[in-house]
């Protein structure tokens, strides 16, 4: 007995001794998102990966947004200037010197080489970004010359956050396997300690980062993946968590009221909307787009469901970015329309049945789709909802149009700050499917967005013409209904400080750049 | 003289039913809930809501206009609950009988017939109920997908076996008694044996089993609703009314409060039931 009390003394003395100690000599920053991250390598990841991608590696040149989060400029990653050849063709970067990956390699000409020619090998979801690129030659150790087909704006499409990051040479044939086991080569200010797919991951400070760390600056960082939106509530008002993603709409008020915790909203590039199968009737006749696209309570959604959060999308590309037209056509809800375009189309009364497909588990497509439905079957319009995994919902899109969905919600925010992706990735004609989950095929249509995308480079704005022009012909012909532009919005613990989100990285919470 | 001898016989089974409170306070309940359930467009104000139909006060507190507090497209909880409750029972009295149905029948053959037939058919009830009830019906739903029949299928084929041991344990007590061994003797065919001589007996203890099993099966089909493998929204359910109302608890506590309460009651009344239908149908085995 009095042994068990003498140890239980002692290791009361040891927990009061060691306590205080660890939390004045590591600063622990915990920080929670909502999915799993799939694919941890940086050449090929293609969605919220970049919260860890973002602080382990860097790209050439960062995208910096303005005073009002939109309008950015470019400024130095680990290239410190670059410069166009007259003709458009050659991009030439002056690169970082002193720069070392944090397997001992050094940062050089090479290493930019190899990491645009890994990522086009690999031929990740975003590859696309590098389709002018020839060839990148080395004339010396710190200058990287990239080589055109087509006059693009490398150092814009250089600042993407996929497939765009820099990785150490000596990583050499490794495949995705290597980096999704906990391993990482990247310059960035931290590294890869552990990594649990699907559940957590831990990031320690590099200690050899060239950069400066700022007072304050955070030592490890917890990345929890958390589904369940009130576990990832509960651990943010209960302390357990710092920072969090994915936090019920109609909660954020309560959230904000809590002492500890603050609401922060940023100004992000990410909208949300419905596409229509276009391949197949009814969806193929213009006249029955146009009546679904009026049936639509947009101002339902906005203003009740969303509690005015978010802004109502005029065409797909968000307001704030160039090539979005403020003189698109937005519908308005007018059922009294809908039902006549309806009737004018020869679509019987009462025939017309439709599913929507939507992941299961996300509550915003899943409120948007019950007033959709509600409103459709005011005009006698079925709508089913099918909720199902993001993985099956995209299966079904791409496996065969004729069988596919009626509808297919989603969000999207952009690879690199460009209307080009939203307009190209979402309804330029596709052979095999990809993100054109509209099947949209019109010439016209391309033929402004191929235009757009010629004269990025040389002459900025006939390109934001053409997209404007592409945008509004795209709105007018409703392959999809638009719904909403979005802010993001994050819960963020009061003693974190300098917490910046910026639009071009959505997800990201830049760990060098906050303190405690 | 007759009307003066003590009896010493058992009083009817139903006279005993009617003297056990507890047994009589959840058929009356039960009652109430099924009433409820099949009068609900009379009962409240706003039925399209309850069908699915949003409204515009959102997230509001019980109050004289919405009784038990709106959901978060706006809905009158009251009448979600309602009508939730339409499917919740109507899945769960349909997965009992499907139970039922296939069960019954397969105890009955096993323990008439024994031997061979005997093992087969119980060899792979022991499959069935090597696997956790809730797990395998996750499992079927996933695979059948959502709708009203998959998952009646999906619960309903993992629930049969406990029939089949009953009635395979119901016929093999009866099965050497006299009067099924005359019938054998006098060339009655195995099939009316079975239907005529052997099923009597094996009714009365499946009735207490499938009356306990309404609770179960309603909770088994709000668990599969909440993890959401239940019907496509806005058909409601009660499972699922509490696994859209969970984010908004404690602060919107109706939310959940509400169907949760529906499932209690109901479950536990249809418990209640089944206990009291044993000990007045089979007093000697307790309850």
């Amino acid at each position: 007995m009095k042994k068990t009390l003498s140890l239980i003394a002692a290791i009361v003395a040891v927990m009061l001794w060691s306590a205080p100690a660890t939390a004045q000599s590591k600063n622990i920053f915990t920080a929670t998102y909502t999915t799993g991250f799939i694919d941890l390598d940086p050449s090929t990841a293609a969605s919220s990966e970049i919260a860890v991608l973002a602080n382990v590696y860097e790209p050439l040149v960062w995208w910096q947004p303005g005073e009002d989060g939109a309008d950015g400029t470019l400024v130095p990653g680990l290239a410190t200037s670059w410069e166009p050849s007259e003709d458009g063709l050659t991009w030439t970067f002056q690169l970082r010197d002193g720069v070392t990956f944090s397997d001992g390699t050094p940062f050089n000409s090479e290493a930019v080489k190899f990491s645009i020619e890994r990522a086009q090998r690999l031929e990740g979801a975003s590859a696309w970004i590098w389709w002018a690129v020839e060839s990148v030659t080395t004339p010396d150790p710190l200058t990287a010359v990239f080589t055109l087909t087509d006059a693009s704006p490398i150092p814009l499409i250089a600042s993407s956050a996929y497939s765009a990051w820099m990785v150490s040479p000596a990583v050499g044939d490794k495949t995705g396997e290597w980096f999704n086991a906990g391993n990482a080569a990247g310059t960035g200010p931290f590294l890869v300690r552990s990594y649990k797919p699907g559940v957590q991951t831990i990031l320690e400070r590099n200690t050899n980062y060239w950069g400066e760390a700022p007072e304050g600056a955070i030592d490890i960082a917890v990345i929890d993946n958390v589904e369940d939106p009130v576990l990832r509530e509960q651990r943010l008002l209960g302390g357990k968590s710092d920072w969090s993603e994915g936090l019920e709409t109609d909660n954020l008020e309560q959230i904000d009221a809590n002492e500890n915790v603050s609401v922060e909203r940023f100004n992000a590039f990410q909208n949300f909307f419905g596409m229509y199968n276009t391949a197949k009737p009814p969806l193929d006749n213009l006249q029955v787009r146009q009546a679904l696209s009026y049936a639509f309570p947009y101002d339902q959604l906005v203003n009740n469901i969303m509690s005015g959060q978010v802004s109502q999308a005029r065409g797909v590309v968000p307001a704030g970015m160039p090539g979005h037209a403020e003189d698109a056509q937005q519908f308005t809800q007018d059922l009294a329309k809908a039902k006549a375009l309806l009737a004018e189309a020869g679509v019987a009364e009462n025939s017309l049945s439709l599913t929507v497909t939507y992941t299961a588990g996300s509550p915003e497509p899943q409120k948007a789709a019950e007033i959709y439905k509600a409103a459709l079957a005011s005009i006698g319009v079925e709508l089913t909802l099918q909720p199902m995994s993001w993985e099956a919902q995209y299966e079904l899109a791409t496996s065969n149009p004729e069988t596919a969905q009626d509808i297919f919600m989603m969000f999207w925010w952009p690879t690199y700050v460009t209307s080009l992706d939203f307009l190209a990735s979402l309804f330029r004609s596709e052979d095999s499917i990809n993100y054109n989950l509209s099947y949209y095929k019109n010439p016209a249509f391309d033929a402004l967005v191929d235009a757009g995308a010629a004269t990025m480079a040389t002459d900025a704005a006939s390109s934001a013409a053409s997209f404007e022009e592409a945008s509004r012909l795209l709105a007018a012909d409703a392959p999809a209904v638009f719904l909403y532009d979005q802010k993001s919005t994050y819960g963020v613990s009061n003693d974190i400080k300098n917490f910046v989100s910026n639009p071009a990285y959505s997800h990201v919470v830049f760990l060098n750049q906050i303190s405690r | 003289m007759a009307t003066s001898l003590p009896s010493n016989k058992k009083p009817s089974p139903y006279r005993r039913f009617l003297s056990d409170k507890a047994g009589l306070f959840s058929l009356v309940i039960i009652i109430g809930v099924l009433a409820c359930i099949i009068f609900a467009p009379w009962l409240t104000s706003y039925p399209d809501q309850g069908l699915g139909t949003p409204g515009l006060d959102r997230l509001m507190p019980p109050s004289s206009e919405y009784i038990l507090g709106t959901d978060r497209l706006g809905r009158d909880l009251w009448a979600r609950i309602l009508y939730g409750g339409r499917i919740s029972v109507l899945i769960a009295v349909l997965v009992v009988a499907l139970a039922l149905v296939i069960g019954t029948p397969l105890g009955i053959i096993a323990g008439y017939y024994g031997g061979w037939i005997d093992e087969i058919i119980m060899r792979i009830v022991d499959v069935f109920l090597a696997f956790p009830p809730l797990l395998l019906a996750i499992f079927l739903a996933a695979v059948l997908g959502p709708g009203l029949f998959n998952m009646v299928l999906a619960i309903g084929l993992g629930w049969w076996p406990w029939y089949t041991r009953i009635a395979r344990a119901q016929v093999l007590s009866y099965r050497q008694r006299p009067f099924v061994e005359a019938a054998e003797f006098m060339g009655v065919s195995d099939t009316k044996i079975m239907t005529r001589h052997l099923f009597p007996f094996v009714g009365s203890p499946v009735l207490i089993q499938s009356t306990l099993d309404l609770g179960s099966a309603i909770l088994t089909v709000a668990a599969l609703s909440f993890l959401g493998l239940g019907l496509p929204p806005p058909t409601p359910d009660w499972g699922q009314i509490i696994s859209e109302g969970r984010v908004y608890f404690p602060d919107r506590w109706w939310y959940v409060t509400f169907p949760g309460l529906a499932i209690f009651i109901t479950a536990l009344a249809f418990n209640l039931l089944g206990d009291s239908f044993r000990s007045s149908i089979d007093p000697d085995r307790g309850s």
